[in-house]
């Protein structure tokens, strides 16, 4: 029987453009909020896993990335293991965390991503971003991660399986909770006509749709059961990873249908079970491919699943209360670890204005890079909120 | 397995992804389970075999889905369509269309592979969706 993992501490820099602020302003706000919302400090660390995906490129570090942030607040002597693997890097971080911690030789880990885009140079940004696939393969091609969901969503409207109308409802609601959330990038909302109306970047994909060049960070405190003592400890459930394949069919489960299936085993629960749950929406209606793959609804459900009021807040089963991708912002490194800060202010019921009922069960899926068809990586982590409500 | 044919398989730079002369994709053929691969690779990531020698493929396919790009990119200037094609010999693969009717297309729909002689500009070869097929409207 493996150790139980709880989240103790989860903290935040807001996301946006932060032209002010080095990597390690960035690291250092959210790893302080998430060591002070555990109750601990920089002592009490075993070791730090530390997700960053572009500041080789962006800002030349190439190496050593989280030693030279975590240096900045008195992080030393622990063990750091640095982790990238494209957007999905935080979740990939955490689920080392989740392993050492499982397996014994860790106590209290530090989880972090960062990560800073805004450089003065967009294409440098968009050349770091098209690095999330075989350079061998995409170089020249001018494949953004937005013409790959693009790709997919064209596939899905021609087979009949999403509407073109549910695109613009997705990303109204995706703006709609980026509103209510002070941590996000784009915190204005629109109406479908402004989102069908702004700019094509990706047939049938408009700029309002997409998420965007962003700075931030995330951070979360992950500990033994029973090894931190707080006001509500929020259990990891399950921590499931998979990586691209060559596709050779469509018959093929897409990787986060594996690594979803694999949770929900590891967690003895079913896709039914989940109360909220933060999906992976580099762009907003990608999150209506989610629907599917993560088994929300069967093939072909996800208009009618929208439609319901199902995925809003205060619905049955709430996606991206914290805007997503789109809205809160996509830092790349910090992506996958801000979805489980959402999560653990949701399962705590202190989200104020977001807050989406009282859930005990969350998920978030986080994937990164591209194969030919599927993303290269994607974990799925599920929370539970350990005590009863009152 | 034996996997030590792997050890003599030619150097990644030495191995050809294009025939230009032919007009066509050159990859890899299984010789254990024949499934292809592009670019070329020296195991086989269905059945785990070692693979050795190239293998020209279809430079037919059928485009999967298609998006046009609005964002320009140095040496790419927009708009431009990226398509997933799969050729009939199975590979999967990511390219520039062209020949697509204007207003959209429905999909799948037929490509043909083209291999430019002279590339100074632009990407090494791209598929062809006009030849053969009926201009249709709708889809994206």
């Amino acid at each position: 029987m493996s150790l139980g993992v709880d989240v103790v501490g989860a903290g935040m820099h807001p996301f946006g453009r932060f032209p002010d602020a080095a990597l390690k302003d960035l690291v250092r706000l959210a790893v302080v909020r998430a060591l002070d919302d555990a109750g601990i400090g920089v002592k009490d660390i075993d070791a730090v896993f530390s997700a960053n995906a572009m500041a080789g490129v962006l800002q030349g570090q190439e190496q050593v990335r989280g030693q030279s942030v975590m240096r900045e607040v008195g992080i030393e002597r622990v063990p750091i293991v640095n982790v990238e693997n494209a957007c999905a890097s935080g979740s990939t971080a955490l689920r080392q965390a989740v392993l050492a911690i499982r397996e014994g030789s860790v106590d209290v880990a530090l989880v972090v991503g960062f990560e800073k885009m805004f450089v003065g140079d967009l294409d440098r940004s968009l050349d770091a971003l098209e690095s999330a696939a075989d350079l061998d393969v995409v170089a020249g091609l001018g494949l953004q991660f937005t013409a790959v969901y693009a790709l997919r969503l064209q596939r899905a409207i021609a087979a009949g399986r999403i509407s073109e109308r549910s695109l613009l409802d997705a990303t109204v609601k995706s703006h709609d909770n980026g509103a209510l959330n002070p941590d996000a990038q784009h915190r204005k909302r629109f109406t479908a006509e402004e989102i069908a109306a702004s700019r094509e970047i990706a047939s049938p994909l408009t700029l309002l749709m997409c998420s965007s060049i962003c700075d931030g960070a995330a951070a979360l405190v992950v500990a033994r059961e029973g090894a931190v003592r707080v006001g509500t400890p929020i259990a990891i459930r399950a921590s499931a990873a998979a990586s691209g394949f060559t596709r050779t069919s469509d018959d093929e489960p897409p990787i986060a249908a594996v690594a979803a299936q694999a949770a929900y085993a590891q967690a003895g629960v079913g896709p039914h079970d989940i109360d909220v749950a933060e999906v992976h929406d580099a762009v907003a209606p990608g999150e209506l491919l989610y629907y599917e793959q993560l088994g929300f609804c069967e093939s072909g459900g996800a208009d009618e699943l929208l439609a319901s009021g199902a995925t809003a807040i205060g619905g049955r089963i709430a996606v991206n209360t914290s805007g997503g991708l789109c809205s809160r912002g996509h830092p790349t490194g910090a992506t996958g670890i801000a979805q489980v800060v959402e999560l653990v202010t949701q399962l705590r019921g202190a989200a104020g204005p977001r807050q989406s009922g009282r859930p005990r069960l969350a998920l978030a899926q986080n994937s990164g890079g591209w194969y030919e068809g599927d993303s290269a990586a994607c974990n799925v982590h599920i929370l539970e909120r350990r005590q009863p409500w009152t | 397995m034996d996997l030590t044919a792997a050890l003599d398989r030619e150097n990644w730079a030495d191995r050809r992804r294009i025939d230009v002369e032919r007009g066509v994709l050159v990859g890899s053929r299984c010789p254990e389970c024949g499934h292809r691969s592009w670019p070329s690779r020296s195991v086989c990531s269905v059945c785990g075999s070692a693979v050795s020698g190239e293998c020209e493929l279809s430079r037919t396919g059928r485009l999967l889905g298609y998006t046009r790009v609005s964002v320009p990119r140095p040496g790419i200037p927009a708009p431009y369509v990226i398509g997933l094609i799969e050729l009939d010999d199975g590979v999967r693969l990511h390219a520039h269309v062209r020949g697509l009717p204007e207003g959209g297309a429905t999909v799948p729909r037929d490509v043909v592979l083209v291999v430019p002689e002279t590339s100074e500009e632009g990407p090494a070869f791209w598929f062809d969706a006009g030849d053969g097929n009926q201009e249709v409207g709708g889809g994206a």
